[in-house]
C-alpha cells in the first residue's frame, strides 16, 4: 500500500480546482476577444472552429472483427481506423448507411434475423483496441531464467525472471522436450473455451493433441460451472433457448442468475418480457442487480434453493395444478419403480415373453440394452414401454398415481410405486411451504403465491446460473426439481417456456462439425480428469476422500490409485490418469480461476516432486498463470490475428468468422502457427516409425506452406457439420450466418415436445427417480434438498429434518462467519479486461479513479510494462484494486468503515482486501450466517500484501474448495452422445454422423464427469487495517436523508 | 432580464437571452427508457471513445450511468442543488448578484469516482419478507436502486450558454445543439459551475473547458448519437422533438408518414410516457426518462418533475405525485401504440423522422423521406421440416 496515495489526496482535496486555473488565466490575459456575439442562443457568427470535432470523428477507414470472450455471446463490431490504428469501434447493424460493416451485404440482416437482435456488443468490445495497447502484453517469447529442459526447478515458477527467445528457440524447446517423452500421454494441452478459436487457434491445439496422443483438459473441468442435473434429468448437457425466446414468457423465475450482468448483449430480449405483460420474480440472496428489474424479490439463504423449488413443487401437486397429460407422454412419472431395489421396473421382468436386455454389461450402451419399462393402463392393467413410446407414440393412458404390487414373470411379486407417487409422497412430507421457510427463510405465503401465479402463466420461465452451479447440490437436486415443476406444467418445448441455464462453455456443442477438425482420421486425445490433478498430482498427501468432503469412505469411488498406475474407468478407456510432464495451456488463465488456489499454486505448480516438467501458456497478456510459466508464447489480440476463426454462442443463432483489422504490434503468432510450427519440428526429431501418425506437419500444411490456404480448414469443419453444412467461408467473411438447426429462435427438446422423439435418457423421457447405483448409493436417487458439505450451519450433507437440529463442527464462530460468493464480474469476463484502464476503473467501483492513484495513466504505462524483458514489474494496482461487499451491519460489528482492509480467513487460505460497504449483501441478522461478495476474476495485483504472511497466494479465490461431488463420478448415466448421434442418425449422410467425440460411453468431457468443483464455502472476516485513501460516500452526506425521502426540495417537502 | 415560458413547469421564468419568436423545425431530442438499462455503461464506453479520449481528458466522462440513489458523477451533484433551490425556483431566478445562474463548483475529488455506488441499493435487507412491486395497491420496492443514464441535455434554457461571460457557448440554429467553442474559450469554468448536470468539464492540459457536443458529425449525417446506436438494452430513441402532430411528411416524400415524431410522441403526446430530469432547475432539458415503476413515487416525484405543491404545468394527474404514477403505469403496461414506438429504439443507426404504428408491424422514415425500418414487433418462429435437423446438435 502507498502511503504517497494519501498524500496526494490530501493535497487534491484542499487545492482543488484552484490549482487548474493558473494556464487558463494566463491565456485569458493575451487573446482579445474580436468576433461580436449578440444572441447566441439564436445565432452564432463564426462556426469554422467546429471542424475540430469533425476532425476528432474522421476516420480512414472501416474494418470489422468480432469480438468473442468466454461470455459466450459472440458480437461483430466495427473498427474505425486511423493511420492503420482501430480509434474506435461501434457495433455492427444491419447493412444501412452509417453502419459499414461488415462488407456487403452485411450486418445480421443476412443472417435472417429481425432487426430485434440490433445492436450487439457491450462496453468490452468498445474497449477491445485498448485492450490491445495495454501494457501487460506479451511482447515476445520467454523462457524462464531457472527452467532447463533437464532441470525444470519449479520452485521458481512466479518468481524467476524471464529472458527473450526468439521462436524458433522457443519452438525447438517444445519441439525436443515432445520428442523426448515416454509415454505421448504425458503430452497435455489445456484449452479453455473450445469454441472461440475452434480451427486456426487453439483448436489447433487440441488436433496436435490428439495426432500425437496426449491429452486434452477443459476450462469446464477446471473451473467448473456446468449444469450436471441438466444431463440427469435430460441426457443432454444442457438446455437453452436463442435469447429472442425470452420475450415471450408470460413469467420468469431468475433463481441465483444475474443475467443482467453476464449476458449483456442480449439481455434486453428478457427486460422486454415486462412491458409485453410478463411478471419476473427472483430468488437470491442479495440484492441482485438483476433484482432491480423484479416485480418480486424472494431473499433465500445461500445453498437452500433446492428447496425453494420443491416447495414449489409442492404447491403445485398439493393444489393439483398441473399438466397430467404432459407429465404422461414426457417424463418418468407414470413408469412403475421397484420399492425393493430402487431400480425401474423391466417389462421382461413382468412379461415372459418380452426380450431381455443383453446380459454384458460392456455393452449395455447401445440403444434399448436397459430393457423396456412398464406402466399401468387406465384399466389397472401393466403395460411395456420403450423409449420411442413417448408422446403421442404411447400405445396407452397410463396412471400417474400407483401403489401397488405386480405379478413378475417368475411367479413372484413385487411392490411398486410410479415416479409420480414417489417425488409427491417425499415432498408431500418434507417441503410444505412452512417447512420451506425454515430452510430457506422465503416466507410461506409469498412462496405460495408465486407458485401459484406460476402455475397460472400459460409461458413460465425458470433460469438458474453459475451462482448456483458451483453450490455442491443447488447444481444438481435445484436443477431436476424446476426441471420436474416445468414439465408437471407443460413448460418445455415452446417459446418462452422452459429452464436455462447459460453457464459453461459448450458453445462447441452446436458445431457438430469440430469433432472433425479436433480428431482427424480418428485419432482422438484422451480425455483428461483434471479435478483429479489437485487431488493426485499434489504434494501433499491429499486423500481423495478427504479432499471431496465427509462422504462414506467405503465408497468406491471410481479413479481410485495413484498418478502412476491410475484406475480407469469401465468403459472408458479414452479417459487417463495420467500425469502431465508437458502442460501447455491456451486461451486460459487457469490458475486465476482455480479454485483453492493455494494449494494447487504450491502442490500443482511448484513442488519439486509433483509439478511437471514443463508449463508452456500461450497469452495475449501477462497473466498470473503466465507469470507461472517456464515458457511464455504472445499471442496476438482478435484485432492482430492473421488467420480468420470461427465462433458461435449458446444464446443467439450466429456463427460467425473474425479476422484482424491492423498490424501486430509485437511478436506473436497465434496458437495454430505456433502448434504448426511445433509439429514440423516433431516430424525432424521423432523418426517416422515412432510417430503416431506419418506426418505431425501434413496436419497443419495450411499454415506452412504458402500455397496452401488455411481457410480450408474452416471450410471442411463446415461441411462435416448439420448445422454448417450449407454455410461458405465466403458466406460468414461477409458477415454473420444463422446456424442451421431445427427452430429459430432455438427451442430446447422443440423436437421432443413436439415431434415425439425421446429424450437423451434410458426411458426416452425426462427422467427424476435415478436407478444408478451411484445415485441410490448417495441416497440422491430422488429429488431433494440437502444441505452443503461445508457452507451450512446445520448437520453438513444431510436432508433437513437430520440437518436442522445439528450444528457444522466448522460452524464455530457464528458472530464473524459468512458465505463466501463469488459471482461473475460486469466490466471483465472472468479475468479478462481486467487490466484494461477504463473497465478497471469501473469494475473496481468506488475504488476506481484515474486520479485517486498518484500517477494515474502514467503508471499504467510506465510502470506496469510487465514484463520489460527482464521480469521486472511494479505489482501495484493502478486506476483500481479489489473489494470486498459487506452489509454495513456487519462491518460496523467489526468496526470497520468503508475503505478499511480486511482480512477474510477459510479453511484453505487468507486474503486481505478492501471492504465496500453494501447494502445489498445478505446480513447475519438475516437468519444465519451474512454473505461477503467478492466479484471474480481480479488478478492478483488488485490485492494488496498480507504483511503478516508475506508468501500467501493472492486472490480472490484462496479460500474456496475444490470438492468433486462422487455422484458425478460414474461411467453409468445414459446421455446423449450414448446414442452416438442424436435420434435422427439414419436421416443424416454417413460422412457426416457426428459419433461423438470417442468417449461415447460413461464419461464425457464437460457433459458427464466432475464437471462442478463446488465452492460452497466458510469465511471468517477480521479488521486488517484502516483505509490508506478512500473515496466519499454520498450516504454520509448531511443531505442524504431528505434526498431519498424525496423531500430535499420542493413543495411535498 | 427577458422571461420566457416553460412549459415544464406551466410559468414564466427569467432567462439571460431572448428566445427566438418560433421553435425550430428541427431539435436534438432523446428519450430513455430505464426500465430497460441494464448499467452495463457501453454507452459511457461509446462516448468517451469518440470523443475524450485525449490528454487532459482521463476523467471525463461525458455520457456516465449512475446507480441511485448512492451514485453521483460528481458525486452529489444533484443533492447539492437541490438543496441550494427554494421552493419552485430555477436556477436563473436564485442566481446572485454578478452571476446570471446558480450554480457550484464540483471539487476535485468529487469527480474521482465515476463508478461510485455502482449497482449498490437502498433499504433494510427485508428478514423474514420480501420485497414487492405492485402498481395497482399501491406498492413499490422498498428497497430499491435504479440505473440513470446521464448526459448533456441540449437544454432549451442552456444555463451553461447563459453563463458564459465570453459567450462562447451557443445553440445551433439548425438542431438546437449546444456547443462550445474550443476556440473561443477561455476557460473561466463559469459553464462547469453553472450547469446543473454538471457536463461541461474542464481540460487541465488545454486550459479550455469541454461540452458534449451531440454527437453533431453524425447528427449531420442522419445517424443517432453514439450513446444511442451503441445502447445494447435498447433504451433509447433520439430524434426531432419538436416535431409536432401537425407537421407534413418527411422530405415532402408523400410515401413516408406525415405526423410527430417517435420522440416527439412519447414526450409530449396525451399518452406522456417520458419526463425531463429535474425540470425544476428551469433549463428546459430535452433528454426525457420512461421513469423506473418498482421504485417509490416521492423519490421520482423530486427527480422527474417540478415537485412544486401546485401543479403548473399539463402533464396528467392533478399532483405531481400523481404523475408520476400514471406515467410509472404507462411503462409498465404500455398501449400497443407505445409498445410499436418501443420497437424502434435500437432497431437502428438512422435518425427515425417519422413512424407508423400498423396492427404489430412499425415503420420508420428519416428526414429525407426513406423508409429505414420496417419490422414485426415479433419474429415469426420458423421450424426446419425433416427429421435431420435437431436443436441439440
Amino acid at each position: 500500500m502507498s502511503l504517497s496515495r494519501r498524500d496526494f489526496l490530501a493535497a487534491a482535496g484542499t487545492g482543488a480546482v484552484g490549482s487548474l486555473i493558473g494556464s487558463a488565466w494566463g491565456a485569458t490575459q493575451t487573446v482579445d476577444s474580436i468576433t461580436q456575439v449578440d444572441n447566441p442562443l439564436k445565432s452564432y457568427p463564426n462556426r469554422d472552429w467546429e471542424q475540430v470535432y469533425h476532425d476528432i470523428y474522421s476516420y480512414d477507414r472501416v474494418d470489422w472483427t468480432v469480438c468473442h470472450p468466454n461470455c459466450t455471446q459472440s458480437c461483430a463490431l466495427n473498427f474505425y481506423m486511423k493511420n492503420g490504428v482501430p480509434i474506435r469501434a461501434e457495433q455492427i447493424y444491419h447493412e444501412e448507411e452509417g453502419s459499414p460493416g461488415p462488407g456487403s451485404p452485411g450486418g445480421y440482416e443476412e443472417a435472417g434475423v429481425s432487426r430485434h437482435w440490433n445492436p450487439r456488443g457491450c462496453m468490452k468490445g468498445l474497449t477491445l483496441h485498448r485492450r490491445t495497447f495495454e501494457p501487460s502484453r506479451i511482447k515476445y517469447p520467454m523462457v524462464r531464467k531457472g527452467w532447463s529442459p533437464d532441470d525444470p526447478n519449479p520452485e521458481g515458477r512466479g518468481e524467476d525472471e524471464f529472458e527473450r527467445v526468439s521462436w524458433d528457440e522457443a519452438i525447438d524447446l517444445i519441439a525436443e522436450k515432445m520428442a523426448s517423452l515416454e509415454d505421448e500421454k504425458r503430452f497435455h494441452i489445456f484449452n479453455a473455451i473450445k469454441a472461440d478459436g475452434l480451427i486456426t487457434r487453439h483448436g489447433a491445439g487440441r488436433r496436435l493433441a490428439s495426432i500425437f496422443g496426449g491429452c486434452e483438459w477443459t476450462e469446464y473441468d477446471w473451473y467448473a460451472d456446468l449444469p450436471p442435473g441438466h444431463v440427469i434429468t435430460t441426457g443432454y448437457q444442457t438446455s437453452d433457448a436463442d435469447a429472442s425466446a425470452w420475450r415471450a414468457a408470460d413469467y420468469t423465475i431468475m433463481q441465483g442468475k444475474n443475467l443482467i450482468h453476464n449476458k449483456l448483449a442480449d439481455n434486453h430480449f428478457l427486460q422486454e418480457t415486462r412491458e409485453r405483460g410478463g411478471k419476473m420474480v427472483g430468488v437470491y440472496p442479495d440484492y441482485s442487480p438483476t433484482v432491480q428489474k423484479c416485480d418480486r424479490w424472494l431473499p433465500v439463504r445461500p445453498g437452500s434453493d433446492p428447496a425453494f423449488a420443491l416447495g414449489m413443487a409442492h404447491v403445485i401437486i398439493d393444489e393439483e395444478l398441473y399438466d397430467e397429460e404432459f407429465m404422461r407422454k414426457f417424463t418418468t412419472l407414470p413408469l412403475l419403480i421397484r420399492q425393493d431395489n430402487g431400480k425401474y421396473l423391466r417389462a421382461h421382468e413382468v412379461f415372459p415373453d418380452h426380450e431381455p436386455p443383453a446380459e454384458d454389461s460392456e455393452e449395455r450402451h447401445e440403444e434399448n440394452d436397459w430393457g423396456d419399462f412398464v406402466m399401468l393402463d387406465e384399466n389397472g392393467d401393466p403395460v411395456p414401454v420403450t423409449r420411442e413410446e413417448v408422446g403421442d407414440e404411447m400405445g396407452a393412458t397410463p396412471q400417474l398415481e400407483v401403489d401397488t404390487d405386480v405379478s413378475l414373470a417368475d411367479g413372484g411379486s413385487v411392490a411398486v410405486h410410479t415416479d409420480f407417487v414417489r417425488q409427491k409422497s417425499n415432498i408431500m412430507e418434507n417441503y410444505d411451504p412452512e417447512t420451506v421457510e425454515d430452510i430457506t427463510t422465503i416466507p410461506a405465503d409469498a412462496l405460495r403465491t408465486t407458485a401459484r401465479e406460476f402455475a397460472d402463466a400459460e409461458k413460465a420461465q425458470w433460469f438458474t446460473g453459475e451462482g448456483i452451479n458451483h453450490w455442491f447440490h443447488s447444481n444438481d437436486s435445484l436443477q431436476r426439481t424446476i426441471f420436474f415443476v416445468q414439465s408437471m406444467l407443460g413448460n418445455i418445448g415452446e417459446r418462452g417456456a422452459g429452464y436455462y441455464n447459460y453457464s459453461g462453455q459448450y458453445k462447441i456443442e452446436l458445431l457438430d462439425g469440430y469433432p472433425s477438425y479436433v480428431n482427424p482420421d480418428g485419432n482422438a486425445a484422451h480425455g483428461m480428469y483434471p479435478g483429479y490433478a489437485f487431488a493426485f498430482f499434489g504434494g501433499e498427501q491429499l486423500d481423495a476422500h478427504e479432499i471431496r468432503g465427509d462422504f462414506d469412505r467405503e465408497l468406491d469411488l471410481v479413479p481410485q490409485g495413484d498418478a502412476e498406475e491410475p484406475v480407469v474407468p469401465t468403459n472408458a478407456e479414452s479417459y487417463t490418469m495420467s500425469k502431465p510432464t508437458i502442460l501447455w495451456t491456451m486461451n486460459c488463465n487457469l490458475l486465476n480461476q482455480t479454485k483453492h488456489q493455494e494449494h494447487v499454486i504450491e502442490n500443482f505448480v511448484k513442488h519439486p516432486d509433483t509439478s511437471n516438467e514443463l508449463s508452456i501458456v500461450s497469452d495475449m497478456h501477462m497473466t498470473y498463470s503466465a507469470r507461472h510459466a517456464d515458457i511464455v508464447l504472445p499471442v496476438p489480440s482478435w484485432l492482430e490475428c492473421d488467420y480468420p476463426d470461427i465462433t458461435v454462442g449458446p444464446e443467439n443463432p450466429f456463427i460467425h468468422m473474425d479476422h484482424g483489422v491492423m498490424d501486430s504490434l509485437y511478436d506473436t503468432k497465434q496458437d495454430g502457427e505456433a502448434v504448426a510450427l511445433v509439429a514440423e519440428k516433431l516430424d525432424e526429431k521423432i523418426p517416422p516409425e515412432e510417430r503416431n501418425v506419418d506426418s505431425y506437419r501434413a496436419y497443419f500444411d495450411k499454415f506452412l506452406d504458402d500455397d496452401k490456404d488455411v481457410r480450408d480448414y474452416i471450410q471442411q469443419t463446415l461441411d462435416a457439420g448439420m448445422t454448417t453444412r450449407d454455410i461458405d467461408v465466403e458466406d460468414i467473411e461477409d458477415g454473420p450466418e444463422r446456424l442451421q438447426l431445427k427452430t429459430y429462435p432455438r427451442i430446447p427438446f422443440y423436437s421432443q415436445i413436439n415431434e415425439d422423439r425421446p429424450f437423451y435418457t434410458k426411458t426416452g423421457r425426462m427422467e427424476f427417480h435415478k436407478e444408478e447405483d451411484r445415485f441410490l448409493e448417495l441416497g440422491r436417487a430422488d429429488l431433494d434438498h440437502i444441505e452443503s458439505p461445508e457452507g451450512t450451519p446445520y448437520g453438513v450433507n444431510k436432508k433437513w429434518d437430520e440437518a436442522k437440529d445439528e450444528e457444522n463442527p466448522l460452524y464455530h464462530d457464528e458472530e464473524y462467519q459468512f458465505y463466501f460468493n463469488t459471482p461473475h464480474p460486469k466490466y471483465r469476463t472472468h479475468s479478462s479486461w481486467g487490466m484494461t484502464d477504463w473497465n478497471l476503473i469501473w469494475a473496481s467501483r468506488d475504488f476506481g479513479s484515474t486520479n485517486a492513484d498518484p500517477e494515474g495513466t502514467e503508471r499504467l504505462v510506465d510502470d506496469f510494462s510487465f514484463p520489460q524483458g527482464e521480469g521486472e514489474t511494479e505489482e501495484t494496482p493502478p486506476l483500481g484494486e479489489a473489494f470486498v461487499e459487506m452489509h454495513p451491519e456487519d462491518a460496523a460489528d467489526i468496526g470497520v468503515e468503508n475503505g478499511d482492509y480486511v482480512r477474510i480467513s477459510g479453511k484453505r487460505g487468507d486474503l486481505v482486501v478492501r471492504v465496500m460497504i453494501s447494502e445489498r449483501q445478505r446480513p447475519r441478522s438475516a437468519g444465519d450466517m451474512g454473505q461477503l461478495t467478492i466479484w471474480h476474476g481480479w488478478w492478483p495485483q488488485h490485492f494488496p500484501d498480507d504483511e503478516e504472511n508475506d508468501d500467501s497466494v493472492k486472490g480472490y479465490n484462496v479460500t474456496t474448495n475444490i470438492w468433486l461431488d462422487p455422484a458425478q463420478e460414474t461411467d453409468d448415466l445414459v446421455h446423449k452422445s450414448v446414442f452416438g448421434d442424436p435420434n435422427i442418425s439414419e436421416e443424416v449422410e454417413d460422412d457426416i454422423v457426428w459419433k461423438g467425440a470417442e468417449l461415447e460411453h460413461g464419461y464425457e468431457e464437460t457433459v458427464w464427469a466432475p464437471t462442478g468443483t463446488n465452492r460452497d464455502d466458510l469465511v471468517e472476516v477480521e479488521k486488517y487495517e484502516e483505509a490508506d485513501w478512500w473515496p466519499g460516500d454520498a450516504r454520509k452526506d448531511e443531505l442524504f436523508q431528505d434526498y431519498v425521502s424525496g423531500s430535499l426540495q420542493g413543495g411535498d417537502s | 432580464m427577458p422571461e420566457t415560458y416553460n412549459p415544464q413547469l406551466g410559468r414564466e421564468h427569467s432567462y439571460p437571452y431572448e428566445h427566438r419568436d418560433e421553435e425550430r423545425d428541427w431539435h436534438w431530442g432523446m428519450i430513455i427508457n430505464i426500465n430497460r438499462c441494464i448499467n452495463c455503461n457501453t454507452c459511457s464506453f461509446a462516448c468517451k471513445s469518440t470523443w475524450t479520449s485525449g490528454k487532459g481528458e482521463e476523467y471525463m466522462w461525458w455520457m456516465n450511468v449512475e446507480t441511485e440513489p448512492y451514485g453521483g458523477y460528481p458525486m452529489g451533484w444533484d443533492m447539492r442543488l437541490l438543496d441550494d433551490l427554494g421552493d419552485d425556483e430555477t436556477i436563473f431566478e436564485a442566481a446572485e448578484d454578478g452571476e446570471k445562474v446558480k450554480g457550484y463548483i464540483a471539487q476535485k475529488e468529487e469527480w474521482e469516482y465515476p463508478a461510485l455506488g455502482d449497482d449498490q441499493v437502498h433499504g433494510e435487507y427485508p428478514t423474514g419478507d420480501v420485497v414487492e412491486s405492485d402498481l395497482e395497491n399501491d406498492e413499490y420496492h422498498d428497497m430499491w436502486q435504479f440505473y440513470l443514464p446521464r448526459l448533456c441535455n441540449h437544454c432549451k434554457n442552456p444555463a451553461c450558454l447563459a453563463a458564459c461571460p465570453r459567450k462562447a457557448i451557443y445553440k445551433r440554429e439548425e438542431d438546437g445543439i449546444v456547443l462550445l467553442d474550443q476556440e473561443r474559450c477561455r476557460g473561466y469554468r463559469k459553464c462547469v459551475k453553472s450547469c446543473p448536470y454538471h457536463k461541461p468539464m474542464y481540460n487541465p492540459e488545454t486550459g479550455v473547458s469541454e461540452k458534449p457536443v451531440g454527437c453533431f458529425p453524425r447528427i449531420e449525417e442522419g445517424n443517432v448519437p453514439r450513446c444511442v446506436s451503441s445502447c445494447i438494452g435498447k433504451t433509447r430513441l433520439h430524434g426531432n422533438i419538436n416535431r409536432g402532430p401537425d407537421a407534413g411528411h418527411p422530405g415532402g416524400n408523400t410515401s413516408a408518414a406525415a405526423g410527430r415524431s417517435p420522440v416527439n410522441y412519447l414526450a409530449k403526446s396525451d399518452e406522456k410516457i417520458a419526463l425531463p430530469l429535474y425540470p425544476q432547475f428551469g433549463t428546459r432539458p430535452q433528454v426525457f426518462y420512461m421513469p423506473p415503476y418498482h421504485v417509490p413515487p416521492e423519490f421520482l416525484t423530486q427527480m422527474f418533475t417540478p415537485n412544486t405543491a401546485d401543479k403548473q404545468n399539463e402533464w396528467p394527474g392533478s399532483t405531481f405525485e400523481e404523475s408520476i404514477k400514471i406515467v410509472q403505469d404507462r411503462v409498465r403496461n404500455p398501449s400497443h401504440h407505445t409498445l410499436g414506438i418501443l420497437q424502434l429504439f435500437g432497431a437502428t443507426t438512422r435518425l427515425i423522422e417519422t413512424y407508423t404504428v400498423k396492427e404489430n408491424r412499425v415503420k420508420g422514415w428519416d428526414r429525407k423521406g426513406n423508409k429505414v425500418v420496417d419490422m414485426p414487433f415479433e419474429e415469426e418462429m420458423e421450424v426446419r421440416e425433416g427429421e435431420m435437423w435437431t436443436n441439440q446438435p
